[in-house]
């Protein structure tokens, strides 16, 4: 048998991975019954948006690709997408906010309207909590900005936001996936060309306003028309490994 | 007099001596297989002797924020899961919980104080930082370090917003650890936490505990002089 001494460097305990040009991921695997696709390995958060439209029977429908001109049922592309609202919240996670020193986080909510989240719960009535987040969609293709607190052009309606649904896929030694999905349907009487998506959990200010709609993720899908009466399916899909 | 600094980029596997400006730029980030980088997390060590001179500063690509991290998000979502303190023990944090229901569990992190009628206790909140001795296991159900060397080291003065413009976000959490003991150190592995407190229905005492974010193995060790002082630092970056 060959030795071989062990350096630092070769003791660090890892799942076998394989290192490409843009970093490394980890191959295809199976978890159970559900196949884990290849997904990049550490560094931080990953993400992909899939938007897909649905007939009033809950059928796909195909739609042109924005890119390809091809007929698909789905269109997924990677997010890039977090704005300040979620650069603020997790800096309100460590950072103290402390009341009585006014220091919690100003975010700002879907109305442009400045909120003080106060990420606190005890023996005082006000909290800064997440209710169940929303999802939008709209018909501006404007390029995306840190700044930004809302979808930039006309939302798809009337009823402009859907509640989403969080579902673990997969948490092990590994990584952690999970998806937030929501849907909204056209109502408008018309078609829309649905261009952006976006992610907007509620939050609870400090003087106890509920469901602050804030928009901490939007993404641009490229050209996807919606017909009367159609529903479109949006999904984030979230990986984070080590 | 050769550089000091040392930086391994995303798709390497070796350090390359950089100069400082190299090391102090953004770590540059990519989709990866189809995948958007969001959050981009990098870590770093920074080692000064006795006498206050820069011995060493090494950066990489954190690997990587701990389930515990995802947990936040998926909270932050809207789906109800609790966190794991270090000890291995679930503590029920429900983000999505209205606080002032009387069903079930309606805890929410504490950002306050450990001491929850004052706040006479702020250090002990917020963000902390621990170091460690112990052979590196990467694993992304991690609750502590391997062999913290000391306790878990407030934080909470120590988080900078260091870019804050139209394309990114940057968070940096550091804090700097003397080695007080009469031997060197050799420090292998980093670690993040969140100090947080959970209170279950009807509670009227909340219950502390510490919960980690992040973990990294340091390697090569970074060996601490007596007197020496370590920084571990992570740097998060949400970039369009």
């Amino acid at each position: 048998m060959k030795k071989i001494a062990l350096g630092a460097q070769k003791q660090v305990i890892r799942p076998s991975e394989i290192m490409t040009p843009e970093g490394p991921v980890y191959p295809a695997r199976r978890v159970g019954n559900t196949v884990i696709p290849v997904t990049p390995a550490g560094a931080g958060i990953f993400a992909k948006w899939a938007v897909k439209v649905v007939d009033p029977n809950g059928k796909i429908v195909s739609v042109e690709h924005p890119e390809t001109g091809k007929l698909v049922k789905s269109i997924e592309g990677p997010s890039h997408s977090f704005n300040r609202n979620f650069g603020f919240w997790i800096r309100g996670f460590m950072q103290n906010l402390d009341s009585a020193l006014n220091t919690n986080e100003t975010l700002t909510d879907d109305a442009g309207a400045s909120f003080l989240c106060r990420l606190k719960y005890g023996t005082t009535a006000v909290a800064c909590v997440t209710s169940l987040a929303k999802i939008k969609f709209g018909n501006s293709s404007a390029a995306l900005s840190t700044t930004q607190t809302n979808l930039q052009g006309t939302l798809l309606g009337p009823t402009t936001e859907g509640t989403v649904v969080v579902a673990l896929v997969v948490e092990d030694t590994v990584q952690t996936i999970f998806t937030v999905t929501g849907q909204v349907t056209n109502g408008s009487g018309g078609s829309v060309t649905v261009q952006e998506m976006g992610l907007f959990p509620e939050l609870t200010s400090q003087t106890g306003t509920p469901s602050q709609t804030t928009m901490m993720l939007r993404d641009l899908t490229g050209a996807v028309v919606v017909n009367n009466g159609q529903t479109i399916i949006g999904q984030y899909t979230f990986t984070i490994a080590v | 007099m050769a550089s000091k600094y040392f930086r391994r980029f995303p798709g390497k596997r070796r350090f390359e001596r950089v100069s400082k400006d190299d090391w102090d730029a953004p770590m540059p980030h990519r989709d990866v297989a189809g995948w958007g980088h969001i959050g981009v997390l990098e870590a770093d060590v920074r080692l000064w002797n006795p006498d206050g001179e820069l011995v060493l500063a090494r950066k990489w690509p954190a690997r990587s924020y701990i389930r515990n991290f995802a947990r936040i998000l998926r909270g932050t979502f809207g789906q109800s899961n609790q966190l794991v303190d270090r000890t291995g023990t679930n503590r029920t944090t429900a983000l999505n919980d209205n606080p002032s229901s009387a069903i079930g569990l309606t805890a929410f992190i504490y950002q306050e104080t450990v001491n929850i009628a004052n706040i006479g206790n702020c250090e002990l909140s917020g963000v902390g930082m621990a170091i460690g001795n112990g052979v590196p296991a990467e694993n992304h159900q991690r609750n502590d370090l391997v062999a913290r060397v000391g306790g878990i080291y407030s934080s909470r003065q120590n988080v900078y917003t260091t870019v804050l413009n139209t394309t990114t976000t940057t968070l940096q959490v550091t804090t700097g650890v003397t080695n007080g003991q009469a031997i060197s150190l050799d420090i292998s592995e980093m670690g993040m936490f969140l100090y947080g407190m959970y209170t279950t229905a009807g509670a009227t005492v909340s219950v502390p505990f510490t919960t980690l974010l992040t973990y990294d193995g340091i390697s090569p060790v970074v060996p601490v002089a007596t007197g020496g002082v370590i920084a571990p630092r992570y740097t998060m970056n949400f970039p369009i």
